[in-house]
């Protein structure tokens, strides 16, 4: 009956790092990525809590300490990211751009913030936790005529950069640790395959109506909140491409109903939460002759092998009626948490060198009836009954319904199991930064320079900057965006000419391989003011750049290095007459329209050192000599 | 722990918003504001916090603080649940493993947190140290007892005395090493306490801390603990030595002598240095090396474990003024150890007030703010005049160290032995060569 109640509910979680000056508690700034030169190793530990445990994968992973390897740049990283010194104040700055955005979105600021430590215990946070603030609560995200609560709005830390991981260790790179991120939690609405995205793009473009935000890859990143049964909600983290949203909001969707689909089978079969008893067996003895590979490779290694029993599953752990959305894919990647490869099931035996004869006997010993199947997991001994616990009870979830958990987005559009939903408790508060009051001046100065809506900057741009509709929207979306609006202001060159520079010239530089991160706002402004004094040619901005992102040469070498390289009037006209004199047939044959071959021509050879209209002026001029 | 049944914190208008509710610390309540409804447990409030702010924890976790004026309804949902918390059982310990006492004096060795309240509260029984530091099962047989609860800032010499009792009792109880678990900040002054108090001792007495909080999975005190507690079951060690952090890393765990260390950062963890020798040894991978050869010392343990606190340790800068000296004098102290520039100086304007203070009877010693290296006050005729006046040059002793030894020597011994005492190596207290590369 409930089966046919369900309906799909989709809640985003959007993380946003804000391009704040400086970190988000202390005055580093981690943008730049720059060689690291300083290593260090810490084990992180478990803490103890006061909570009792009842899931194992939560038990197993509060009780693994792990090797961390971390490694910095003294320039973007200090002590306060090492762990080594406590947390300077809450930048100010970020506070401020979380408290605009909250306003943009009808969001009420708490009256006294107070910073929580959330506990991480993976390595990404050098201290084990992240701190996380709530800044505000409540408010709407307008999209078109659709209105979507927003239930809060948190400022916190961003995590270090994972270079490698591996089973028993972690790598990395602290210059990302601590950027402020803001997280915007939306309610969970029933999903419409078209609005999704929508929603996430029109989120994404009021916080760029600050200015504010960082741009870039890995600068943005949506956690999915998807729920069916009202109850249970699975969280997918870190999906970072937009285009991928629907087809995993699709995949859980049917994953789920998949999982509903099994307990309806399950109850039809007789099967209760109380009357479940999932029995297991130490197997390894049936397998002494056995043609399975793994089997015998992990046996020759003193592991074990374990059947649990899966009482009336017959059918139910392949059964799929979506790709990849079935239990036995789940139980294996549940495993694999626990260090091990997989599982075999009895749904896809006999196969991998089990033997009908092996089965048997496997049946036998955990006395299977006909509905009933087993799993059979392999491995070493060490974790091999908390992991055995750990599938019990992945199955027995099955006769209660969908299990609440935190998945991991797949390239292909699907999910993974990746870890036990934390639970909202494992958060106490950072005692080492005193809360601070958000007072009621600091609300009416910053809700008197907020920030015009999207539609109006991009209005803005049309007509009174000027610009074409193509580059406005790509100038508003692009990391340029503050930039570009300061250029307009104090230089005097065309604003299409500005903002096609510093969106298509460098998105062209980006795509052959030119690191243009490299390049600082102030040396694209300077570039800018020497084709404004016309020392430089407009052509040479995109060798400017690349010169600068590319060589270790200093942007006045380089600046100095075009100037000489400019060419006196007289030299192009030289050039130009070359031109002319060589091509006399073709001109004399066709006349005027011969004019587009000449510009072909000379441009080849004065691009980057000459403007393009002083060539065609020239021509023009020549020609008709 | 925090009681639930107080209201914690809660002053004027937020105690009387909640006591005419009838709302309790942990309580399940609802605050309206004119714009917002929040829904959330009550929670203690932190001497920092503001009077007019009432602070709960939403159910999503995070904790905020509401504006009391701006509070327009408040009432109780439910009542909040005291925290269950079940103690863990001792886990099987080898009896063949050295029996080693763990004493507690204010630091915390390790904590839970009780997410509830955001309370992080000390743990301190050897179960509960066994189950947040499992390791120390495979070491030793820990007993552990909480001498004090002081943080080391508010140590007094007072307290070194009872430490150094306790450390004599849990001798007494045949127990094979002693660990102390000590707050960092003036940690170095309690190991050269007991160095001296327990000239002798016959076996390994570690004192050990945490530059970070013991709450946080990234915490040192674990490592720490487990380094300490593996060179306090060393049967070829014996003396007082503090244990920390070599680096930034949990790689290594260095062995300090008690009267050579400082603590030379405020936050670091490797805070704690050897000044003019090395460690005396490292603990890396459970295993211990030792780097200078410490033989055992099997003089007869004679504790004598008294201080008098009534010296002064003076740190002269440009500018000093000679009555701070006089003022010394006359609050009947007995002596000054001076904290003095370069070879062992002070500004010849001094001179008088010192001579008046050795005239006293007073001892005074002279140390260098250098920290490295030795006073040798006789190169310059600075140095010259403050021999001549009676000024004992006191070598390459640490300033803090000097201090403590003076107040145990005038602690245990008469007036007329303090210099002798002072001038005689107790517990390597001064080195006998500088040696080349420290
Ligand atoms: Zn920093």
């Amino acid at each position: 009956m409930e089966d046919n109640n369900n309906e799909l509910k989709v809640g985003l979680e959007i993380h946003q790092q804000l391009s704040s000056s400086t970190k988000l508690f202390c005055k580093c700034n981690g943008f730049n990525q720059l060689e690291n030169e300083i290593y260090f190793k810490r084990i992180l530990r478990p803490t103890q809590s006061e909570l009792g445990e009842t899931d194992p994968a939560a038990l197993f992973e509060s009780k693994k300490s792990k090797l961390m390897n971390y490694k910095a740049n003294i320039n973007t990283s200090c002590l306060v990211e090492a762990d080594e010194e406590p947390p300077h104040e809450m930048s100010e700055e970020a506070l401020d751009i979380a408290l605009t955005i909250s306003y943009l979105l009808k969001s009420e600021p708490v009256d006294e913030i107070h910073v929580m430590r959330k506990l991480v215990i993976d390595g990404s946070n050098t201290t084990g936790f992240q701190r996380t603030v709530i800044i505000a609560t409540g408010g709407e995200l307008q999209v078109n005529n659709l209105k979507i609560p927003v239930l809060s709005i948190s400022l916190e830390e961003d995590a270090s950069r994972i270079i490698s991981k591996n089973r028993d260790q972690s790598t990395y790179s602290l210059d990302r640790l601590s950027i402020p991120l803001i997280e915007i939690t939306l309610a969970p609405v029933k999903f419409k395959k078209e609005e999704t995205e929508k929603i996430a793009l029109a989120l994404g473009r009021l916080m760029r109506t600050t200015g504010k935000v960082a741009r870039g890859i890995g600068t943005i990143r949506q956690d999915v909140n998807i729920s069916i049964d009202g109850k249970n909600i699975i969280e997918v983290k870190g999906v970072q491409q937009l285009d991928m949203l629907t087809n995993i909001i699709e995949f859980e969707n049917q994953r789920q109903i998949n999982l509903l689909k099994i307990k309806k089978i399950l109850l039809g079969r007789g099967m209760t939460e109380n009357n479940f008893k999932a029995e297991t067996a130490d197997i390894s003895n049936i397998f002494n002759n056995t043609d399975c590979k793994l089997i015998k490779t992990v046996l020759s290694n003193k592991g074990k092998v374990m059947a649990i029993k899966a009482q009336k599953f017959r059918g139910l752990i392949k059964k799929e009626d979506y790709e990849g959305t079935r239990l036995g894919r789940d139980i294996s990647s549940l495993v694999k948490f626990f260090g091990y490869g997989g599982i075999f099931h009895s749904d896809e035996l006999p196969n991998y060198g089990i033997t009908e004869n092996e089965i048997n006997k496997i049946s036998i010993k955990i006395k299977n009836e006909s509905d009933d199947g087993f799993i059979i997991l392999a491995g070493n001994k060490e974790n091999m009954n908390i992991t055995v616990k750990s599938i019990q009870n992945r199955l027995c979830q099955c006769i209660i319904g969908i299990p609440a958990e935190t998945r991991t987005p797949t390239e292909d559009g699907k999910t993974n199991y990746m870890r036990p939903r934390p639970g909202s408790a494992r958060m106490y508060p950072e005692t080492d930064i005193i809360p601070v009051k958000i007072t009621d001046d600091k609300k009416l100065k910053i809700k008197k320079i907020l920030p015009q809506t999207y539609e109006e900057q991009i209005n803005n741009y049309k007509n009174n900057i000027g610009l074409n509709d193509k580059l406005s929207i790509q100038i508003f979306d692009s990391k340029y965006k503050t930039l570009f609006e300061k250029l307009i202001k104090n230089i005097d060159l065309p604003a299409n000419f500005i903002a096609a520079q510093l969106t298509e010239t460098l998105i062209n530089l980006s795509r052959n391989n030119v690191n243009i991160n490299k390049i600082t706002n102030n040396e694209l402004e300077e570039i800018f003011r020497e084709i404004e004094k016309g020392v430089i040619a407009k052509e040479s901005f995109e060798k400017i750049v690349e010169d600068i992102c590319e060589s270790d040469h200093d942007i006045n070498n380089i600046i100095n290095e075009m100037k000489s390289s400019k060419l006196s009037e007289k030299d192009i006209e030289k050039i130009i007459l070359e031109i002319i004199d060589a091509k006399k047939e073709i001109i004399n044959e066709k006349g005027e329209k011969s004019f587009s071959i000449l510009m072909g021509e000379a441009m080849k050879q004065l691009r980057g050192k000459v403007d393009g209209k002083i060539v065609s002026d020239k021509i023009k001029k020549l020609l008709k000599k | 722990m925090i009681k639930l049944s107080e209201l914690s914190g809660y002053k004027d208008k937020s105690l009387e918003l909640l006591s005419s509710a009838g709302i309790k610390i942990g309580d399940f309540i609802k605050i309206n504001t004119k714009t917002t409804e929040y829904l959330g447990n009550l929670l203690p409030r932190y001497e920092y916090s503001n009077e007019n702010y009432i602070v709960i924890k939403l159910t999503n976790g995070y904790n905020i603080g509401i504006d009391s004026k701006k509070i327009t309804d408040i009432g109780k949902i439910k009542s909040g649940e005291e925290p269950k918390f079940k103690p863990p059982s001792k886990p099987n310990v080898k009896d063949s493993l050295p029996k080693i006492a763990i004493l507690g004096t204010g630091g915390t060795i390790a904590s839970r947190i009780d997410y509830k309240t955001g309370a992080v509260n000390p743990a301190f029984s050897a179960e509960e140290l066994y189950s947040i530091i499992p390791e120390l099962a495979s070491y030793a047989n820990i007993n552990t007892e909480l001498i004090s609860n002081i943080a080391s800032e508010q140590m007094n010499p007072e307290d070194w005395k009872n430490i150094a009792n306790k450390v004599i009792e849990k001798i007494k109880e045949e127990n094979q090493g002693i660990i102390i678990g000590h707050g960092t900040d003036t940690m170095a002054y309690t190991s050269a306490a007991l160095s001296f108090a327990l000239t002798n001792c016959p076996i390994p007495v570690i004192l050990t801390g945490a530059q970070r909080s013991t709450d946080r999975p990234s915490s040192d005190a674990s490592l720490n603990m487990i380094s300490s507690v593996i060179v306090a079951s060393q049967e070829s060690i014996n003396g007082i030595y503090l244990a920390m952090h070599s680096s930034i890393g949990d790689n290594e765990i260095s062995i300090h002598s008690g009267t050579r260390v400082r603590k030379n950062h405020t936050s670091k963890r490797d805070a704690f240095e050897s000044i003019g020798i090395d460690p005396i040894a490292v603990v890396n991978q459970g295993k211990v090396i030792i780097k200078s050869e410490t033989s055992k010392n099997d003089k007869k343990f004679e504790p004598k474990i008294n201080f008098n606190e009534n010296v002064a340790l003076v740190k002269f800068h440009p500018g000093f003024k000679s009555e701070i000296i006089d003022a010394i004098i006359d609050s009947n102290s007995k002596g000054i150890i001076i904290e003095g520039t370069g070879l062992g100086h002070v500004n010849s304007q001094c001179n008088k007030s010192i001579k008046k203070a050795i005239d006293n009877g007073m001892f005074v010693g002279m140390t260098s703010q250098c920290l490295r290296g030795r006073v040798k006050m006789t190169v310059y005729s600075a140095g010259r005049d403050l021999l001549d006046i009676g000024v004992t040059p006191l070598e390459d002793m640490l300033p803090e160290t000097a201090l403590v030894k003076l107040m145990w020597a005038y602690g245990n011994y008469p007036n007329n032995d303090i210099k002798n005492i002072m001038l005689k190596n107790i517990a390597g207290e001064y080195t006998e060569r500088s040696t080349l590369g420290r």
